[in-house]
C-alpha cells in the first residue's frame, strides 16, 4: 500500500453510500470521468478526506518503446483486482466490487438480492439469485403498470421500508429482447420508501402455469434472509430488518410460466389487499 | 426407545433470538444456520426449560383445555428441534426419532386429523457475501458482455476473472 501511495495521483474524489465511504483515486484526471458513472445509486460526493475502501486506478497505454504497452491497473486496498489492456474490462470489475463491498457493509440499510417495484403504494420483493428470471419479471410487472424500484438489490431500512436502486436492468439472457430500457434512466421523480406488502419467490420453468402456496411471516423473512448479502456479517441486523419488513407482508413462493403471465396475478393480489 | 422422563433443554449459546408474532426466528451462530419455528415448535421451545418431561411439556402448550395435546406432536417437534440444533446435546441425542418412528408418528396424526398441530421447524444455511449477491455460471463468465466479471462461478466457486474464466480466489 505505501508503493501506491508514493505514486503521483492527479484527480480522486470521496463518495458516501449507504453509511460507508468510498474513495477513488487516479493516475490520469479522464479516467475518474469513466468510472463515476459506473458507480452504484445512491452515492454522492464527500468531502472527508477518511474512507472505509480506497480504489486506485493506474492508467496504462504505450510505453516508453516502441512495442511495450502498459497494462491498466486497478487496486482495492493493496490488492490487485484486475490488469488489462482494456478500460471497459477495468470499469466493469470496479462497477462489480464496489457494489458488491456496498452491499455487504452498508450500514444500517440492509441489501437484499431481489428485484422490486412499487404499486398502490406498496412495494413487492422478488428474490432471488442470477439467472431465476428477476428482471424479466420486473419488466413485466413495469410494463403492467408497476414502478421500476430495482431489478437487483431490495434495500431495507432497520423499519423494514424498501428504498429504491434504480440501476439499469440486466437482462441476462442473450436471446431475450431487451427490457424497456427506460426502467432506470428516464427522468423520474425521487421515489418514496415503500412498506414491502408482497413477497414473491419465484422459479422459472418454460411452460408452467402459475403456482404458488403462502408462507407465514417468519418464512417469509427466513427466505428473505437466504438472499441476503450481510447475512453472517450482521445476522442481528439482519433477522430484525428482515421482521420488521415481513411483520405486513404477504408471502408466496411456486412456481411460473413467462413473466408476462405472472404479473397479472402479482399485481391483482396488492389490489384486493 | 425415548425415555419419556428426559427433560429436554432449549440451547441458548450463540444463538440470536428474533421474536415474530407466534413464530421465532433463530439464528445460530455457531453454525451460520437460520431457522423458523412455527408457532407449535415456538412454543415447544420455550417451555425446554429443564425442568418438563414430554407429558409436561404437552400440558404447558396445548391450547384448547378440552383437548389433550398428543405427546406424539411433541416428540416430532422436540426431534426437529435437535435436528435444528437448537436443543442442548444430552437432550437432542437422547430425543432423536428414527426415520421409520418419525413417518409413523405423522401418519397416526394425519390419519387423527391433526396435521395442523404438527410443528414445523424450517431451516438453511446463511449464504456468504458472494453467494447472496449474484452467483454465476461458467458460461455466463464466458459470454456474457462482462456483467458476469467478479461474482461467484455457481461450478467450482471461484470468482469470474476478466479473461472470461471462472479462476479467481474462491469464494
Amino acid at each position: 500500500m505505501a508503493k501506491l501511495d508514493r505514486l503521483g495521483w492527479a484527480a480522486g474524489i470521496t463518495l458516501s453510500a449507504y453509511g460507508r465511504r468510498v474513495g477513488i483515486r487516479v493516475t490520469d484526471a479522464p479516467l475518474l470521468d469513466l468510472l463515476l458513472p459506473e458507480l452504484p445509486p445512491g452515492c454522492h460526493e464527500n468531502s472527508t478526506p477518511q474512507v472505509d475502501e480506497l480504489y486506485s486506478v493506474i492508467g496504462g497505454g504505450p510505453g516508453p518503446h516502441p512495442g511495450i504497452h502498459r497494462l491498466h491497473l486497478l487496486y482495492v486496498g493493496s490488492y490487485n483486482l484486475i490488469r488489462t489492456r482494456t478500460l471497459a474490462d477495468l470499469c466493469a470489475t470496479f462497477r462489480n466490487d464496489v457494489e458488491a463491498y456496498l452491499a455487504k457493509a452498508a450500514r444500517p440499510s440492509l441489501f437484499v438480492h431481489a428485484g422490486v417495484v412499487g404499486y398502490r403504494g406498496g412495494a413487492v420483493l422478488l428474490p432471488g439469485r442470477t439467472h431465476t428470471g428477476k428482471s424479466e419479471l420486473v419488466a413485466a410487472l413495469v410494463n403492467a403498470g408497476a414502478e421500476y424500484y430495482s431489478d437487483e438489490f431490495a434495500i431495507l431500512d432497520p423499519q423494514g421500508r424498501v428504498h429504491a436502486y434504480p440501476r439499469p436492468p440486466v437482462l441476462r439472457r442473450i436471446d431475450a429482447p431487451a427490457g424497456p430500457s427506460d426502467m432506470a434512466n428516464s427522468p423520474r421523480r425521487r421515489l418514496p420508501s415503500l412498506p414491502v406488502r408482497l413477497v414473491v419467490a419465484t422459479a422459472f420453468r418454460t411452460g408452467r402455469a402459475w403456482q404458488m402456496s403462502t408462507m407465514t411471516p417468519g418464512e417469509t423473512a427466513l427466505g428473505l434472509l437466504g438472499h441476503t448479502i450481510a447475512a453472517r456479517t450482521r445476522p442481528r441486523a439482519a433477522l430484525k430488518t428482515l421482521t420488521a419488513a415481513t411483520r405486513s407482508a404477504q408471502g408466496w413462493r411456486g412456481i411460473r410460466g413467462e413473466a408476462e403471465d405472472a404479473a397479472p396475478h402479482i399485481l391483482r393480489a396488492l389490489i384486493t389487499k | 426407545m425415548i425415555n419419556p422422563e428426559v427433560q429436554p433443554i432449549a440451547r441458548t449459546e450463540h444463538l440470536l433470538i428474533q421474536e415474530m408474532d407466534q413464530e421465532i426466528l433463530v439464528y445460530d451462530e455457531a453454525t451460520n444456520r437460520a431457522h423458523c419455528l412455527d408457532a407449535q415448535s415456538a412454543k415447544i421451545w420455550r417451555a425446554c426449560d429443564g425442568t418438563r418431561t414430554m407429558e409436561a411439556i404437552a400440558a404447558a402448550v396445548r391450547t384448547d383445555p378440552h383437548q389433550p395435546l398428543e405427546v406424539d406432536t411433541i416428540r416430532i417437534g422436540l426431534d426437529a428441534l435437535g435436528k435444528a440444533g437448537l436443543l442442548q446435546k444430552e437432550s437432542s441425542s437422547a430425543l432423536r426419532l428414527p426415520g421409520e418412528t418419525r413417518r409413523q408418528l405423522l401418519r397416526q396424526l394425519a390419519t387423527a386429523g391433526l396435521t395442523l398441530l404438527i410443528p414445523v421447524v424450517r431451516s438453511l444455511v446463511a449464504p456468504t457475501a458472494a453467494e447472496a449477491a449474484s452467483m454465476t455460471t461458467s458460461w455466463a463468465c464466458q459470454n456474457t458482455n462482462k456483467t458476469a466479471i467478479g461474482k461467484c462461478c455457481s461450478n467450482n466457486h471461484r470468482i469470474c476473472k476478466f479473461n472470461g474464466q471462472c479462476n479467481g480466489s474462491a469464494c
